[in-house]
């Protein structure tokens, strides 16, 4: 009984917690965090500041322009445009870290020396390393002595205006210094410093060190190693400078912006925190750093991780159009954009957006961002406060909610049942990706929750798998007992007589030689009780395994032959009165309820009778059945069955001499059914035809024992309803008198569907029964005379050519005369069948007994008066 | 509640040394508490199918009445659930073996003795039919729970014969019920305490034939503390005493309280359990 405990669920699902847990910091689960947080910027939406546009240079603007790298000149003419725009800040992501020099530039110099002209000294020779590149004062040559006059005055003149032409950085230079609002910026290089800087950064760099920082010395932010400045004479005419470095994941995507950089012992702020202080007419001394927590720029209060890395907002564009306003740098350079209209106090970005100039990232809505974009939405994200963060007690969520979702693995999912339990599991997964991105649209909060949605779904598979895989196992070991047991179930079932869940599990067991002997009895069984169909599949069944066990090739063929003409039929719509019984005989005997039916006796109006043995006592029975699956509706099939055994108990009451008694009744499939004792001769219908009319005082005397027998049954309250001469049986030889069909009148009275069946002899109703008033045993007396008057004379007393007419007939009219048909009919008799034919009940014979006596006494009157010439006539005959 | 882990069951089933078949059937059912053991007679295999159908058609029925009722519940006439579960279950069995028999020419006339125990709510309801029996090993007594019907017992319960008589008995075989026999039958249901450390053993005729009370007592004694072992000695006892007859044991040992979760937080906790 007992297993080990690291087969069970708990400790499975608890080695699972303990993999995730492991792997939670693994490239794997944190990329799929990554991947959440990117669909959670998706989903987030935030207008970006409309106050940032972008001016790009795009490959349109180097195709018009000139080969990249431009000349600076360029760079500064467009300052010069903007700041006639007045523009609030100008951030350049242009690196101007070397001085640019024209090859000719040195010569000019030399000459202009030579000249006399006292040229400045040229600018050496960019320095690779990290530092300042020093760089000679260009602008020197602008203090130039007065040029000497005369031709060499000219030519001097020349090359200083071709000096100044050339020297670019100190176009650009002058450009910044009167624009006033440029912002550069820096490039660091990120790692940690093996000693001390080579030399200490120029101070127009350390004027934008964050001053002091408050809070943790353990939290610190990223270190660098070393940098790149703008050059000299650029740099220290830039308002600011701020570093532009991109910490990208490992999967290369930019997810967060480091606000600050430290450089040894020193804070630098990101170029877009820059960017948005100057925009607020705030400098570097009004950064603070909260070391661990985020930084505050004037009343601003920006987030961020340990790191003082902020999650910005990535914005969408929103129907198509862009996020922030980009127009190409051509555009705006050759004035076809109206600078000072469209850029007028704004916060101006440029940069370089042209396929292979600058490098581009992978952003949460961007697979290629290039870098002056990135700084756009950083810029808007810090000045909007529209950024991610991830709190401190984050942490503790995650890890919390880690344990609950291992917890429920542990003790909860075993105990589940698998529907159950994978709906919980989906539930919690759809809260958990709920609440993750509920938080991150809303209130711009960032809790991984993607750790704890793995272990639940890895977790929830794994313990599935296993289980499956146990049960699997278990199946196996199973399956030979489990065939047994479906095996005595089956003929539990069987013996139960319900064979059809038997056949159920006899299926699922495999064959062999002793369930052959099962199978061949249940397909008797299903013959026995005319399934053909059923029969003929479980013989097929049994065919698989062994085609030539016993008799089942015979078998098949006919159960085959039988469910096609038989069990076709019952579907409904086809012939009500179809026999049971199969040709040649060959079939088992069919079962009807107890009884065995022996052969057909005949069809009546619902259904065939057959003649049926009851096999326990040996009694022969007439069995009347009647498909009443197919005489009615479904609908009101359940209310017509229970009609039809309320009638037939009631019938089965009447114990008298010449009403036929029943014995049972039942119902099997979709036949209902009626045993009742078999009679020997038949009905009346042949003693109506003329010709064959029985003797007057033999009609009397069947008519007047049927009249005993209705007023029997009218006492105990039961009414035939259909009296005719084919529900009265008769038999010549020992002159026995029954009347049968008790009740089952009823059953078609009132149907609704089958109406054209009961009005098809209407002959026989009296004139309250066809106005369908409620009618009682004066009624069937009346129907009774109609056979009487039927049956002297061989013509209905009451006939019309329509059905209107024959019904106006019995309400309205009088019987035709009856001596106009038969005149040998006594005077006593026509007399009685005026009285028994009235139109009007109260008029009639109100009981059976009033009813027989005053038949007889009328034949017997009339026998003694009309004695003689009745001889005479039947002499002369 | 899961009573898998409460009751220790092991069981085995073997046809001696004398017949090729083996006419006896045991199921268990641990989760639902439930243990039954028939030993079946009648010709050419018959007897086979009627303890099968006896031990299938009751533990598949009584598992799915257990599925939506609890056994200690009552009912609308205060009978404890339990019993009449046990009852209608044997009947149905009962019916399905004997209509099986009637309609089936191969297995007419078969019929089995029955033992059937439901563990629940630390009680144990044991019905029973023929001479089948249960014994119970409590603190170190060992005694026989149920009482057989069979023509042996009811010529010693009137005083005809005595034990001792009785164990040399010529028609030792005779049963007085059965199941499957007649359309109708009367099993012998009675509810008994059961403690922790209770040992129940099931078995056929093959056992208590071939084995005197004595030495199966002993033998649970001894080898109570490894029912496995106990069950398979059991058998073996059997066999080395001619083995006349099919042996079917099982064992069924307490080991924790088991009392019915009534409350709504008892309820969570035998659910955690």
């Amino acid at each position: 009984m007992k297993s080990g405990f690291w087969k069970t669920d708990w400790f499975f699902g608890l080695v699972v917690a303990l993999l995730l847990l492991l792997g939670s910091n693994s490239d794997l689960l944190q990329s799929l965090e990554r991947k959440a947080y990117d669909m959670g910027v998706m989903a987030s939406s935030r207008t970006p500041l409309d106050r940032i546009a972008v001016i790009a240079i795009d490959d349109a603007s180097i195709a018009n322009l000139g080969r990249w790298p431009w000349s600076r000149e360029i760079h500064a003419k467009m300052t010069d445009i903007l700041a006639g725009a007045k523009v609030k800040v100008i951030g350049n992501t242009v690196f101007f870290t070397e001085p640019q020099v024209d090859p000719g530039y040195q010569y000019i110099v030399k000459l202009l020396a030579a000249a006399g002209g006292n040229a400045p000294v040229a600018p050496p020779a960019p320095e690779p390393v990290a530092g300042a590149p020093v760089q000679a004062d260009a602008s020197a040559a602008a203090a130039a002595p007065p040029a000497p006059s005369g031709e060499l005055g000219q030519f001097i003149a020349i090359l200083r205006e071709a000096e100044g032409a050339l020297n670019t950085d100190r176009r650009l230079a002058d450009s910044f210094e009167r624009a006033r609002n440029v912002l550069l910026p820096m490039f660091f290089t990120l790692g940690d410093p093996r000693g001390k800087p080579d030399k200490p950064l120029p101070e127009y760099v350390t004027r934008n060190a964050i001053a002091g920082a408050q809070g943790a010395q353990d939290n610190l932010p990223l270190p660098t190693s070393a940098v790149q400045v703008p050059v000299e004479p650029i740099g220290k005419v830039a308002v600011g400078l701020g570093h532009l470095n991109a910490n990208p994941d490992v999967d290369g995507g930019i997810r967060t912006e480091p606000l600050v950089l430290q450089y040894f012992d020193q804070f630098y702020p990101s170029l877009s925190m820059m960017i948005a202080a100057r925009s607020l007419n705030l400098g570097p001394a009004d950064i603070k750093v909260r070391l661990g927590e985020g930084v505050t720029l004037g009343k601003l209060r920006i987030g961020t991780d340990p790191a003082l890395q902020m999650h910005p907002f990535f914005y969408k564009d929103v129907d198509g159009r862009r996020a922030f306003p980009t127009d190409s740098f051509f555009d705006v350079y050759t004035g076809k954009i109206d600078a000072s209209k469209k850029y007028r106090d704004k916060i101006v970005l440029i940069g370089a957006t042209a396929t292979g100039v600058g490098s581009t990232a992978v952003t949460p809505i961007s697979p290629a961002m290039p870098p002056v974009l990135t700084l756009a939405h950083s810029v808007s994200s810090i000045l909007q406060e529209h950024f991610f963060v991830a709190p401190t007690w984050a942490w503790i969520v995650e890890k919390g909610v880690f344990l609950l979702v291992a917890l429920y693995l542990v003790v909860v999912l075993p105990r589940l049942a698998a529907g159950p339990g994978a709906a919980l599991t989906a539930g919690i997964l759809a809260a958990l990706l709920v609440t993750h991105f509920v938080l991150m649209t809303t209130q711009a909060l960032w809790i991984q929750l993607m750790v704890p949605c793995a272990l639940l779904v890895v977790g929830h598979v794994a313990l599935v798998t296993k289980r499956f895989m146990m049960t699997e196992r278990a199946k196996v070991r199973s399956d030979e007992s489990s065939a047994e047991s479906n095996r005595m179930l089956g003929l539990a079932y069987q013996g139960q007589g319900q064979l059809d869940m038997a056949w159920d599990k006899f299926r699922l067991v495999p064959v062999s030689e002793p369930l052959m002997d099962n199978l061949y009895n249940l397909a008797l069984d299903f013959e026995r009780k005319r399934q053909f169909a059923k029969a003929e599949g479980v013989f097929r069944h049994m065919a698989g395994f062994n085609p030539k066990f016993r008799d089942i090739e015979t078998k098949l063929s006919r159960a085959k032959q039988l469910s096609e003409t038989v069990m076709l039929s019952g579907g409904g719509g086809g012939k009500t009165n179809t026999s049971i019984l199969g040709d040649g005989g060959s079939v088992e005997k069919p079962m009807l309820g107890r009884y065995q039916i022996e052969k057909e006796l005949g069809k009546g109006a619902m259904g065939v009778v057959y003649l049926g043995k009851d096999p326990k006592i040996g009694r022969v029975v007439a069995i009347k059945t009647m498909a009443l699956a197919q005489e009615f509706e479904a609908s009101e099939l359940a209310e017509v069955k229970e009609r039809f055994f309320r009638e037939a108990e009631t019938a089965g009451r009447l114990a008298h001499q010449n009403i036929v008694t029943i014995y049972d009744a039942g119902e099997e499939h979709d036949l209902a059914y009626i045993a009742m004792e078999l009679l020997k001769g038949g009905d009346l219908v042949p003693f109506t035809k003329p010709g064959a009319l029985l003797p007057i005082d033999k009609t009397v005397s069947i008519i007047a024992r049927t009249a005993d027998a209705l007023g029997y049954a009218h006492k105990q309250g039961v009414i035939h309803r259909d009296i005719k001469p084919a529900n009265v049986m008769y038999h010549l030889e020992s002159d026995t008198v029954k009347v049968t069909d008790f009740g089952i009148a009823r059953l078609t009275d009132s149907s609704k569907t089958k109406t054209g069946m009961v009005l098809g002899t209407p002959s026989y109703m009296s004139p309250e029964q066809l106005s369908g008033q409620k009618i009682d045993g004066r009624s069937d007396l009346f129907s009774l005379a109609v056979s009487l008057y039927l049956m002297l004379c061989g013509k209905l007393p009451f006939e019309g050519d329509t059905m209107g007419r024959l019904m106006f007939r019995i309400s309205s009219e009088p019987p035709t005369d009856i001596l106009t048909l038969n005149p040998n009919v006594p005077a006593g008799i026509v007399a009685f069948l005026d009285r028994a034919m009235d139109k009007e009940p109260a008029n009639r014979y109100q009981t059976g007994e009033e009813f027989a006596a005053a038949l007889r006494e009328a034949a017997s009157g009339a026998a003694q008066s009309a004695n003689e010439p009745a001889t005479s006539v039947d002499i002369q005959l | 509640m899961d009573l898998s882990q409460i009751l220790e069951i092991t069981s085995a089933t073997d046809p001696g040394m004398v017949r090729s078949h083996n006419e006896d059937s045991i199921a268990s059912d641990p989760a639902n508490g439930l243990v039954v053991l028939a030993d079946g007679m009648g010709g050419y295999n018959a007897g086979e199918v009627a303890s099968g159908m006896a031990t299938t058609v009751i533990t598949t029925e009584i598992a799915q009445v257990l599925s939506g009722v609890q056994p200690y519940e009552l009912d609308d006439k205060n009978e404890i659930l339990a019993t009449r579960i046990v009852r209608e279950q044997i009947l149905k069995a009962n019916t399905s073996i004997y209509q099986a028999a009637q309609s089936q020419p191969q297995y007419s006339g078969m019929g089995t003795t029955l033992i059937v125990c439901l563990f629940y709510d630390n009680k144990v309801m044991v019905g029973h039919l023929g001479d089948s029996r249960v014994y119970r090993m409590r603190d170190g007594k060992f005694s026989q729970v149920t009482r057989d019907h069979s023509l042996l017992q009811e010529q010693i319960d009137s005083g005809l014969i005595t034990a001792e008589q009785a164990k040399t008995a010529a028609h030792k075989n005779l049963v007085t019920k059965a199941l499957g026999i007649d359309p109708t039958v009367e099993p012998e249901i009675h509810e008994y305490d059961s403690l922790v450390g209770d040992i129940y053993l099931l078995c056929s005729d093959g056992l208590c034939d071939m084995v005197s009370d004595e030495d199966i007592s002993m033998t649970l004694s001894m080898l109570g503390g490894n029912l496995k072992l106990a069950t398979q000695q059991l058998v073996q006892m059997a066999n080395d005493n001619g083995g006349r007859d099919n042996v079917s044991v099982i064992l069924v040992r307490v080991l924790k309280e088991y009392p019915a979760a009534r409350g709504v937080m008892s309820k969570f906790f035998a659910w955690l359990k």
